[in-house]
């Protein structure tokens, strides 16, 4: 019994680590056809903002900074480089891997290579029952992740700037000729996926290590979800962030860390094989 | 004291600028030879950089990765074997001949660690090359020093099982640093143990010999898991040793693991005072990294902490701090890399004629280094390793370690007799051979 609450438990905190991650990622490619391989070095530039800000302003305000700098910086970076990169897979893989690279050296040149810290705002743990004890911060962390996916959802379905981000998904061209501003759409959908990365980023600092190259493990955590949930899917991004995070709990408690990731990742190379639609040709 | 620390830094900053000048001309292919090497280095510095150009300088590679996932531990390490250059020439250099570094980054990439490593024997000619950080660094490059008939000085404490003769071990092998501390575990904080370590080389080595440590003296393993190197997220884990209820938790974990894992342990409700946690790796770089309030109560032990209290250490601190800033943290590979550095000046010094390799390689075995930061002389054993003392330092509140256990200097063992059987044992040094 307190096997299976320890599963659920990191499983559902593992999994909003994943989600959180995801979703900035997968809305950047669904509507602006952008494989977005500088994400992980944007979720470290919003663990940066957290860390270098957090002793000045409140944790709360960190957080939206982290969002608003990061997104900010992302407008930057749309009207400099990504702009360049809209529906071109391969060009946009090879153009955000060097933005990656810039990146992280930029920081270590500017601030230095070493870990930093950020001091967990909640401290302590509470019982489950059965002996199985979580981490305040882990379970907030799951929540905060489900109510960004939540707020996504509605965003996309219910407001006008959503229902212009599915028009351009759905087909840019078409979208265009009827008075839609696809340019200021992508801007903006990029932004918000900056920002998402910069709020994973605030949100992770406390519990995880802050370094330049912090990024990769995100970036292919959130690969993982992304090309098993479909491109630009926030339903399915959700639920398979939440299979992943179960699966590898299972495996890690029962087995090891190891195995765990050995199973996952060829648990996803299965689902992929036996898809009918290869990932980033059905959206271009 | 501080005005003795004011001259200490002017000297040091003078000195520095005789030997970037004499590098500077070096560089340009000025090659001159015989002057009057004997004077000190501020009167040289007053002098301008002639007196040091016209000595022939010996070039020395210092090859780390000053970029990537790796430089947040290698540049420190860097710094220090910096600092120890810097004091050799202070002092007069090498017989009065300048050391000049040769710096190259391999940028967290072992296959361009193997590239810039030639690159250093090949084209700048350097008399020796001191740096490299993790196993695979190591094993990566032993080869091209093998190929090349040439000599790396390797600065970290590591897993052992290795005595290559175109190499020189600087830091401590598993029997000077874990033959005393897993008694002292058992002794002091509990008879169970959970060990965790990333998976590589140097955590499962760790792991195996702690094991049977810890059964040859009356302990118990209840659990051991390892991690790839990168990860940061320990929940499964951490659930694990709270289902397992050990006494301690045995920690080989390496890099960004290190404080990740320690945060979330502390998050999930487990204090020192109930369940402490004792490590091989978590240096004062980590401890900063975590906080201090994540790593106090902790324990780790150590050739060296920062903490110690020796007047070798003192100057060694005041030299780091005034070079690189008060926020400048010391620690057991940045030290084993500057003991390297001054090893190879003493060594080379008592060299008549040419630097070949054959003979610094015979120089260096014997050599040693008074001033040593970890608090006694510091000598190359004939095993090309070098003795130490060891300690067990309990992590206090402003992030440094108190020493609370002190055990005498022993000898390298690259191949402890507690995991490596007698006529398996090879005489030392024998030819590295990679798998």
């Amino acid at each position: 019994m307190q096997t299976l609450i320890n599963i659920i438990a990191q499983g559902l905190s593992l999994g909003g680590v994943y989600l959180i991650g995801a979703l900035g990622l997968t809305i950047i490619y669904g509507v602006m056809g952008v494989v977005n391989l500088a994400h992980g070095e944007l979720i470290m530039l919003g663990s940066y903002v957290m860390a270098l800000t957090v002793s000045t302003v409140s944790f709360p305000v960190a957080v939206v900074l982290s969002f608003v700098l990061v997104a900010g910086f992302g407008v930057v970076l749309d009207t400099v480089l990504i702009r360049f990169l809209y529906h071109k897979p391969v060009a946009s893989m090879l153009g955000t891997w060097g933005l990656a690279i810039v990146l992280r050296q930029t920081v270590i040149l500017l601030l230095g290579p070493q870990l930093r810290y950020v001091a967990l705002p909640i401290a302590g743990s509470f019982a489950l029952g059965y002996g199985a004890l979580v981490s305040w911060w882990s379970m907030l962390l799951f929540v905060v992740a489900m109510l960004i996916a939540v707020a996504i959802g509605l965003i996309l379905v219910r407001t006008r700037f959503g229902l212009k981000m599915r028009a351009v998904t759905a087909n840019s061209d078409a979208a265009e000729s009827i008075g839609i501003a696809t340019r200021n759409i992508n801007r903006w959908t990029f932004a918000l996926g900056c920002g998402l990365a910069g709020v994973a980023g605030a949100l992770v600092a406390p519990l995880r290590t802050v370094f330049p190259g912090m990024g990769l493990p995100y970036l292919v955590g959130a690969f993982l979800v992304v090309i098993l949930a479909g491109l630009g899917n926030v339903r399915s991004t959700v639920i398979w962030s939440l299979l992943i995070g179960l699966t590898f709990s299972a495996v890690a408690i029962t087995r090891d860390d190891i195995t765990a990731t050995i199973v996952v990742w060829c648990a996803a190379l299965i689902v992929i094989a036996f898809r009918r639609t290869s990932v980033v040709v059905s959206r271009v | 004291m501080d005005h003795d620390n004011a001259t200490r830094k002017d000297f040091l900053k003078a000195a520095g600028a005789v030997s970037l000048g004499g590098a500077l001309l070096a560089a340009c292919g000025s090659s001159s030879s015989g002057s009057s090497s004997a004077a000190p280095a501020t009167s040289a510095a007053a002098a301008g950089t002639t007196a040091a150009a016209s000595t022939e300088t010996i070039k020395v590679g210092l090859l780390n990765a000053l970029s990537g996932v790796l430089s947040i531990t290698e540049k420190s390490i860097y710094d220090g074997s910096m600092l120890a250059i810097e004091q050799v020439n202070a002092a007069g250099g090498v017989n009065g001949r300048m050391l000049e570094p040769i710096t190259e980054d391999y940028a967290s990439d072992f296959t361009i660690a193997v590239q810039k490593a030639q690159k250093l024997l090949t084209e700048d000619k350097v008399a020796i090359v001191i740096g490299g950080y993790t196993s695979a660094s190591r094993v990566a490059m032993i080869p091209t020093f093998q190929k090349n008939n040439a000599l790396f000085f390797y600065g970290t404490y590591y897993e052992g099982l290795e005595c290559d003769p175109n190499t020189f071990y600087g830091g401590a092998t598993p029997n000077q640093f874990l033959v005393d501390y897993v008694p002292w575990i058992l002794k002091n904080l509990g008879k169970s143990i959970y060990i965790v370590g990333s998976d590589y080389l140097y955590p499962r080595t760790v792991s195996a010999i702690v094991q049977k440590l810890a059964k040859d003296n009356g302990g118990s393993i209840v659990g051991d898991q390892y991690f790839p190197l990168g990860t940061t997220d320990f929940g499964s884990v951490i659930a694990d040793i709270g289902a397992k209820k050990p006494d301690v938790v045995f920690s080989n974990l390496v890099g960004d693991s290190t404080p990740a894992f320690y945060k979330q342990f502390r998050a999930a409700g487990y204090t020192p005072d109930k369940l402490p946690i004792a490590a091989t790796v978590t240096t004062e770089v980590e401890v900063q990294a975590m906080g201090a309030d994540n790593a106090a109560g902790n324990y780790m032990t150590s050739t060296y902490f920062q903490s110690l209290d020796n007047p070798a250490n003192t100057a060694y601190v005041a030299a780091m701090k005034a070079k690189y800033g008060e926020d400048t943290v010391t620690h057991m590979p940045q030290v084993g890399t500057y003991d390297a550095v001054w090893l190879f000046a003493n060594a080379a010094a008592k060299i008549d004629g040419d630097i070949t390799t054959e003979a610094l390689s015979a120089a260096l075995i014997g050599a040693t280094y008074d001033e040593n930061p970890e608090g006694q002389p510091i000598t190359v054993l004939a095993n090309h390793h070098c003795n130490h003392p060891s300690y067990v330092g309990k992590a206090n509140a402003d992030g440094q370690y108190d020493v609370v256990a002190t055990f005498a200097p022993t000898d390298a063992d690259p191949f402890p007799s507690v995991i490596v059987p007698e006529n398996k044992r090879p005489t030392c040094p024998t030819p590295f051979k990679p798998q």
